[in-house]
């Protein structure tokens, strides 16, 4: 395969055309297959020779992959971008483009393999390009990105339009696809908000069960990601949890992606400890109540957390880190009576900042407000308060 | 990006000549535009129609519709144009309004109002960001911010928060598109702290504020809207109310539209954390502790939530959560403490536009 010649090359694309084998002509045509590292199909003007093979429409969108090929061997991403649109879809040319052939296959859908990997290597040089473009200090990251999404988005409407055909040869398969490689798209380039009409597409899709697991784990990975954002934390954890348990266990990679977002969202709901140790000290100083420690460890991996977008998550740890904290303080005194102050010497020792017994009375209202304050209740009881609250005290329950 | 293609505007009055012109003879001048010698007579039977000022004159917005020319280099008007059209609204229409009459304050609120987005869309046409794009912007947005407060009491017709809240939304996507193309900018941090307390609690705002460069993360102002940010997501309500004593006259207007709901659900807080017919919260604390005007306030926002006012040589509370019942936080109301005091001798106007910025003189 390495080092066939461009005539052998085409009459094997003509070949899977006519047997209609998707599978094996995606492979032609995609970049993750050995024959683009064949130098002589890499050429700048394969045209005659396609038009010579293949049947129009075709000839024109693997003429453009050939040269797309070209181009990479060059190191041009800009190029090899546009390239890749002409293979995609040219969006003002009339003549032929995948679209185009996809849209006139009425009732079938064996090509689908094939826009699977045009359009992944579509993203892929869209945000090569990007890169060139920056580094040569031309455009705007995310410009590229940002138009192959639209391209992506008129190959998402032309599978979502396809209602007439019958459920196994129904287009409507590539949705997932081309929706997880459009959020891929939106949350690199954050335009979140973008994401919401494609989830309700999926949602209210009925083939929602029936899609490939790989592509339900990376949907739930990056809509549970999206929940989370949202505030949503509920959500985020099923999205999350079910990518997790579904991701194979020798993708290391996708796994610590996934939990690198579960781990905060499970902190953050559930009444009992999680024993994940990826952020190692976070957990810990949070479940030791070391608000301390736990400032330190935010404030060392804050770049880190930042980045991918938990830092503010983590911080809300912090108020399960003072229940804790105000339990060790009830475990060592030992009475079911505690004064105010001495929850605030406690978190004068944490180094809480210039805190004060008003700020320390809010904590603990809040965590009796809290829906499940977990392991501890507690109330308020106190005659009349004067002077206020430091007079307060505390029982406190414990479950 | 592609500055080629922008149009450059070449009008140097507030108002294009033609529009002028035209509204004019419809008779579409608005009060604030005509002169002071209000009628001409066309001949002596003509009706006496208002003439137009053409230092008063000042664009009004039109919605870009099909087949209607936006990009007519005349009548948009160039940067330094613009940036005397806002210091022309804010001090001279705005600082003439008086507060107590209520249609009057409409009056201007809508002009005002209607005449910035104008000059933004002039913004947009032309592609204006860097100095010159973050000078109109802040300007504007000044008083974008101030207005909910002072037009709190005017009607859903002439006052409709929700309209005026995208306009300020829109008017801090384009400022932190101009920042983002670099350079000094001396109200950046001023402004990057202003969205933060305009935003409070959206998680989105705060990660995009974190990314920034170090130097900006570390300007005072934006320090204290972070930390407001992180007591509003612990829920430290004692800590919020205190540094929002720290917030200037601007800072406390965008963080206005928060105030009523930080203090319901701190109060709800507290009902339930402090229910015990045992327990008794003095009343002055508790006004303090919410940074409110006066106890009679607490004590009525108390009494609403079916809560005991107890009076005597002190006032208490006795707060009971089966006594809770559910309502709206309150409108929003004057605030003396948190905000008016800040403003000290200061006119609106002035808060509005910087108080440091008052002197420059732009022409």
């Amino acid at each position: 395969m390495a080092h066939i010649s461009i005539n052998q090359y085409l009459q094997q694309v003509a070949e899977v055309i006519e047997e209609k084998n998707g599978n094996t002509c995606a492979e032609l045509i995609s970049f993750r297959h050995a024959h683009i590292a064949n130098p002589r199909l890499q050429l700048s003007a394969p045209e005659d020779k396609c038009q010579q093979m293949l049947e129009p429409p075709y000839d024109e969108m693997f003429a453009a992959h050939l040269r797309c090929t070209y181009a990479v061997s060059n190191h041009d991403f800009v190029e090899a971008y546009k390239c890749q649109t002409v293979v995609v879809q040219y969006p003002f040319q009339v003549f032929t483009s995948f679209l185009k052939i996809f849209q006139a296959h009425k009732e079938e859908n064996w090509a689908l393999p094939i826009m699977y990997a045009i359009t992944l290597d579509l993203r892929y040089f869209a945000n090569s390009a990007d890169q060139q473009l920056a580094k040569k200090g031309k455009g705007k990251i995310g410009d590229m990105l940002e138009k192959a999404a639209e391209l992506l988005m008129s190959c998402f409407r032309v599978c979502a339009s396809d209602t007439r055909a019958a459920f196994e040869d129904s287009k409507k398969w590539g949705m997932l696809f081309l929706v997880n490689q459009l959020f891929k798209i939106y949350f690199k380039i954050s335009k979140l908000h973008l994401c919401k009409p494609l989830i309700r597409a999926i949602e209210s899709s009925n083939f929602k069960e029936d899609y490939t697991i790989s592509q339900k784990v990376t949907y739930k990975y990056y809509v549970g990601r999206k929940a989370m954002f949202d505030s949503d934390f509920k959500k985020a954890e099923e999205y999350l949890s079910f990518a997790f348990r579904n991701c194979l266990r020798s993708c290391q990679k996708n796994k610590r992606m996934i939990l690198i977002y579960l781990l905060p969202v499970k902190m953050l709901l559930v009444s009992a400890p999680v024993f994940y140790f990826l952020v190692y000290e976070v957990t810990r100083s949070v479940c030791e109540g070391n608000l301390l420690l736990l400032t330190e460890a935010l404030t060392k991996h804050e770049t880190f957390f930042n980045r991918c977008g938990i830092f503010l998550i983590l911080e809300k740890l912090r108020i399960i880190a003072y229940r804790n904290l105000f339990k060790k303080v009830y475990l060592l005194l030992r009475t079911h009576q505690l004064s105010m102050d001495a929850f605030l010497v406690a978190l004068k020792f944490m180094q809480v900042e210039d805190v004060d017994i008003d700020e320390a009375n809010c904590i603990i209202a809040n965590l009796i407000y809290m829906p499940k304050t977990p392991v501890s209740v507690l109330v308020f009881i106190e005659q009349t308060l004067d002077p206020p609250v430091s007079s307060l005290c505390v029982v406190i329950k414990v479950h | 990006m592609d500055s080629s293609s922008a149009v450059v505007g070449l009008c140097l009055e507030m108002c294009p000549e033609r529009e002028r012109r035209d509204r004019e003879s419809q008779g579409r001048l608005h009060q604030f535009e005509i002169q002071n010698i209000q009628w001409t007579y066309k001949g002596r039977r003509g009706r006496g129609r208002p003439i137009a000022d053409s230092k008063k004159t000042v664009k009004e917005y039109r919605r870009p519709a099909a087949g209607k020319e936006l990009s007519n280099p005349t009548d948009l008007r160039t940067p330094a144009t613009l940036v005397k059209t806002v210091q022309y609204l804010l001090m001279e229409i705005w600082s003439s309004v008086n507060y107590k009459d209520l249609s009057s304050l409409a009056k201007a609120y809508t002009f005002v109002f209607d005449r910035l987005r104008a000059v933004r869309q002039d913004l947009i046409v032309q592609r204006i960001r860097g100095q010159a794009g973050a000078l109109v912007l802040e300007g504007s947005l000044g008083f974008l911010l101030c207005a909910p407060y002072l037009v709190r009491d005017l009607p859903l017709a002439d006052y409709d928060e929700v309209l005026h809240s995208t306009q300020v939304r829109e008017c801090f996507a384009e400022l932190i598109e101009c920042y983002k193309g670099g350079g000094r900018f001396c109200r950046q941090a001023e402004f990057q702290s202003l969205l933060l307390l305009y935003d409070l609690g959206n998680l989105d705002t705060i990660r995009r504020c974190l990314q920034l460069p170090s130097e900006v993360q570390q300007w005072p102002h934006v320090c204290l809207a972070i930390d407001i940010n992180k007591a509003h997501l612990e829920n430290n309500w004692v800590r919020l109310f205190r540094l929002l004593h720290q917030l200037n006259c601007l800072q406390a207007c965008a963080f206005y539209r928060h105030l009523s709901r930080s203090r319901n659900k701190a109060l709800c807080t507290m009902i339930h954390a402090y229910s015990s017919r045992n327990c008794r919260f003095p009343l002055y604390h508790l006004t303090r502790l919410l940074a409110l005007d006066s106890p009679s306030l607490t004590a009525n926002m108390c009494t609403q939530r079916g809560q005991t006012v107890i009076s005597g040589e002190q006032t208490y509370v006795l707060f009971l959560k089966t006594a809770l019942n559910d309502v709206e936080p309150e409108l929003p109301n004057r605030e003396i403490v948190l905000v008016e005091q800040k403003k000290g001798k200061a006119s609106w106007s002035e808060v509005m536009i910087g108080q440091d910025n008052v002197i420059t003189n732009l022409t």
